[in-house]
């Protein structure tokens, strides 16, 4: 076997290796931030053992131009199911959709415990997708998602919506020797103008 | 310490049979095929400018680092439909060993593009899908288990068994298995709740993520702390002790188990199926065949008589589909071509063009081919 060949196998197993590592935990922030002041690292938690090897690798490997080998050839990797603790977050969520004639209806966005088994397993990716557009750091999901629901509840071209209303439902699970939550709380987040231009360019209707 | 550098160059760059890599594409290529078609289902939400996911929100998920996306910048719908048709076609052709070495290709390249396109929808089973793709783009997989092979005997192009390759890309395949459960054993240590034993009692609470019911006993301890430690016992097995041969059948049974379960309680699709495929990497080439004798052995109720075959290439593309040793070569007697055909599994696989199979029928037994 040609050397070059062997020692590219060898660098792609320490970089897959070094990919994977989880990322150090939180409480490290400060020995992650490269321009911390000997006072803050002093104040901060201190890593021990292994988990030096985790703040090296986050603080160094995963920022070098090291990391384009994997982002850019789609290698990249990360495997944290279920880790470092389960999602305890049990959620879903729906749309009010206000039409121009001033009715309004509620729009649920596709929940998988509505869905027959068979067809939930088709209908997974919306139950992934949601989880991500859940957390408020990725508030530039919602726009997107907003104007998806507004298209797919449009029914009649003469009556389309104007805005969209956002709610998420949810509640946390509790450890099971605590009674846990019958009800899931709600709170609307985000509130969606209908961009008539590009509504009416998806539903192919007449400018 | 020579000679375990010697050992370790022998174990992942010495030379073996490609067979257990052919089935591996076989396994894999289909699952892609299902999983390309499943999601195509929801096309218009997740792949193109009126969905869920436009290609500035895509972007915008990806960061400032450069990808592999050539379909970055692309908003004509049917554009990004042609090349996800191209690719499901590509794992079709994968799944078949059919061209391979493009169709892996093709499928590796579509698939991290596709990825890239819309990452935000992904689960752990899409990136095993694409490590595994991208280990068969670079692996000489489609010598055995292929279309390809069963032409070129049949053209006479190739003759005997599978030529000997070299084993690096099984070995990479057996360490990306051994990376993904040892790092994700790591990120779970990292967690109280897996420390405590009580991190399998949550996943099912969550009513959007579960599936088949289950008896609700076995979310109540001592069973949750037993489900707890044991996906920590068996995810680190099956990154360490999967390598030690006596131990490799019971650890990787184990693995079955517990994507088993996964697979029964929580809606993941094809995410056990996936990875579980990976599994036949830790076994030999030699293994596999072997495997495949004794099968047909212990079935040898479905072994059928049939005429010596010819010494003609068709009769090498014959033999090559029937890796179970079904057909007894001892009778006068007439076969059918469906018969043989039920008999051959890999001959199952020229469905789509049956012409084909009872030309090779034809020119192996010297007889017409009725579908009898």
């Amino acid at each position: 076997m040609h050397p070059v060949i062997k020692i590219l196998v060898i660098f792609h197993c320490v970089m897959i290796l070094l990919w994977s590592l989880p990322n150090a935990p939180q409480s490290f922030q400060a020995w992650l931030n490269k321009g911390a002041t000997p006072e803050q690292l002093a104040n901060a938690p201190r890593p021990v053992g292994s988990q030096w090897l985790l703040v090296w690798n986050h603080k160094y490997f995963k920022s070098s131009p090291l990391h384009y080998y994997l982002t850019a050839t789609g290698i990249w990797q990360y495997w944290d199911m279920f880790a470092p603790n389960p999602s305890n977050l049990d959620h879903w969520a729906d749309a009010r959709i206000v039409f121009a004639d001033g009715s309004s209806k509620i729009v649920p966005y596709p929940r998988m415990s509505q869905m027959p088994i068979p067809i939930k397993y088709f209908k997974e990716r919306y139950r992934k997708f949601l989880e991500r557009a859940n957390m408020d750091a990725n508030a530039y999901l919602w726009p997107p998602m907003a104007q998806r629901l507004a298209l797919t509840s449009t029914s009649d071209p003469n009556n389309l919506p104007v805005s969209v209303f956002l709610t998420r439902h949810w509640k946390y699970v509790q450890p099971m020797d605590k009674p846990q939550p019958a009800k899931y709380s709600e709170y609307m987040f985000y509130e969606h103008v209908v961009d008539q231009a590009r509504l009416k360019k998806d539903l192919r209707l007449a400018q | 310490m020579k000679q375990f550098f010697a050992a370790a160059n022998q174990g992942i760059f010495g030379y073996g049979s490609p067979v257990t890599m052919g089935l591996f594409r076989a396994i894999l290529g289909s699952f892609a095929f299902i999983n390309y078609l499943m999601i195509a289902i929801d096309f218009d939400a997740w792949f193109t400018e009126r969905g869920f996911v436009p290609i500035a929100t895509a972007a915008r998920w990806n960061g400032d680092s450069w990808r592999f996306n050539p379909l970055a910048g692309v908003s004509e719908t049917w554009i990004v439909a042609a090349v996800y048709t191209i690719v499901t076609i590509a794992a079709l052709f994968t799944a078949l060993g059919l061209w391979t070495r493009v169709s892996t290709i093709v499928l590796a390249l579509g698939t991290i593009a596709l990825h890239h396109r819309n990452p935000i929808i992904l689960h752990g089973g899409d990136t095993v899908l694409r490590q595994g793709v991208i280990l068969l783009a670079v692996a000489p997989c489609g010598l055995a288990c292929s279309l390809d092979r069963l032409l070129g005997l049949a053209k006479g192009k190739l003759a005997g068994p599978p030529r000997e390759v070299s084993l690096w890309p099984q070995r990479l395949v057996q360490y990306q298995i051994a990376v993904i459960y040892f790092t994700a054993v790591w990120a779970k240590w990292q967690g109280n709740q897996w420390r405590d034993g009580t991190a399998t009692w949550y996943p099912p609470q969550l009513t959007e993520f579960t599936r088949f019911p289950f008896p609700e006993f076995l979310d109540r301890q001592p069973f949750t702390m037993m489900t707890t430690y044991g996906t920590l016992v068996v995810e680190l097995a099956l990154a360490t002790l999967v390598f030690h041969k006596p131990l490799r059948k019971w650890v990787l049974g184990a693995g079955l188990l517990l994507h088993g379960v996964i697979e029964y309680r929580f809606n993941i699709p094809l995410f056990a199926f996936m990875i579980c495929s990976f599994y036949v990497c830790f076994y030999e080439g030699q293994e596999v065949s072997s495997w495949a004798r004794r099968f047909g052995e212990r079935f040898k109720r479905f072994k059928i008589q049939v005429p010596k075959m010819s010494a003609s290439p068709a009769s090498e593309a014959v033999r090559a589909t029937d890796p179970f040793g079904f057909l007894q070569e001892s009778s006068n007697e007439s076969p059918g071509a469906a018969r043989v055909w039920s008999r051959c599994i890999g001959a199952w696989f020229l469905l789509w063009w049956p012409p084909l199979w009872l030309g090779w029928f034809r020119k192996a037994f010297g007889v017409p081919g009725g579908l009898r």
